[in-house]
């Protein structure tokens, strides 16, 4: 059989495409316009990173100035006795002084009601 | 020859509405990208397959395709042509495919492959259209994507350059060089 370059032209134009397998369509769509929305925007997602990577440079930095305040006052007891003394009024002015709320509404909790 | 012409005449005639298309999916239509990939997965997916002759592969790949032209329809040139560059985006997912095989197995890519038939023709005639697909087939792989490439859009040498990234007289030489082979061997077969 003698083929010139025309029959080659005619026979590929004739030639009919390969079908596309079923699916394709609906997958496409489904990857493209129809994918759900992410929760949250790019910008929103850089944005937060950056945030807590900053908090995360800052409290790398100063951890140990931290660890030093908190052992120095740990290891001062003078310190410790005042702390302790504030504490031991503030409770006591809390439970007993003349307004006495959490006496009040334990009170109240149990059904005396004051007039 | 004549039917060529008039199917490049309606791929001309289609680019038109196609811009207008990727202008409404830029509006925020997704009836309008719906359209486009009904228009255009056919052809992208005949152009994976023919490169790729692998039919699941050559699905992924026009899906990947269409993801990636989706995401990147901001770049894309009002008045360009969209099946250029779609058709674009899908050869240059192939020869990802391609270089990905061809580091597992040793594959040649388009660039690299032997100009001669290959293996030994044996074209099965079971009827015109299919000893034609047999045959193109054969060709080693930069003559089936440029035939291939032809066959999607009628006689636009200047297109399959754009496509294929290769300078025109090249598109022109590979593509004679397709038919050359394509002819010998269909004269071959019974």
């Amino acid at each position: 059989m003698k083929l010139d370059d025309d029959a080659i032209d005619r026979a590929l134009a004739a030639l009919p495409l390969e079908e596309a397998p079923p699916g394709l369509h609906a997958a496409i769509l489904a990857g493209t316009v129809y994918r759900p929305a992410p929760l949250f925007s790019l910008a929103e997602v850089v944005t937060a990173a950056s945030v807590i990577a900053a908090l995360v440079w800052v409290a790398v930095l100063m951890a140990p100035q931290i660890a030093d305040t908190v052992a120095a006052t740990l290891s001062n007891l003078k310190l410790l006795a005042w702390a302790g003394t504030g504490i031991a009024i503030a409770t006591w002015l809390e439970l007993f002084t003349i307004s006495q709320p959490a006496y009040a509404a334990s009170r109240r909790a149990k059904g005396h009601f004051e007039p | 020859m004549a039917a060529l012409a008039q199917r490049a005449d309606a791929a001309l005639s289609a680019e038109l509405e196609d811009g207008a298309l990727v202008s409404a999916v830029l509006r925020g239509d997704s009836e309008a990208f719906a359209t486009l990939v009904r228009r255009y997965e056919r052809p992208v997916y005949h152009l994976a397959f023919r490169t790729l002759r692998d039919a699941e592969e050559a699905r992924d790949v026009a899906q990947e395709a269409f993801f990636k032209a989706y995401r990147s329809l901001r770049t894309f040139r009002i008045g360009a042509k969209f099946s250029t560059w779609m058709y674009s985006i899908a050869y240059h997912a192939c020869c990802d495919r391609l270089s990905r095989r061809k580091r597992f197995s040793g594959e040649e890519l388009p660039e690299s492959a032997d100009p001669s038939p290959g293996p030994e023709p044996t074209v099965i005639a079971l009827d015109e259209a299919q000893r034609l697909r047999d045959a193109i087939e054969l060709l080693p792989e930069k003559y089936r994507v440029a035939i291939t490439l032809y066959h999607l859009q009628g006689r636009q040498y200047e297109e399959i350059a754009a496509v294929l990234g290769l300078p025109l007289g090249t598109v022109k030489t590979h593509l004679f060089r397709a038919k050359e082979h394509l002819r010998r061997l269909l004269e071959r077969s019974p």
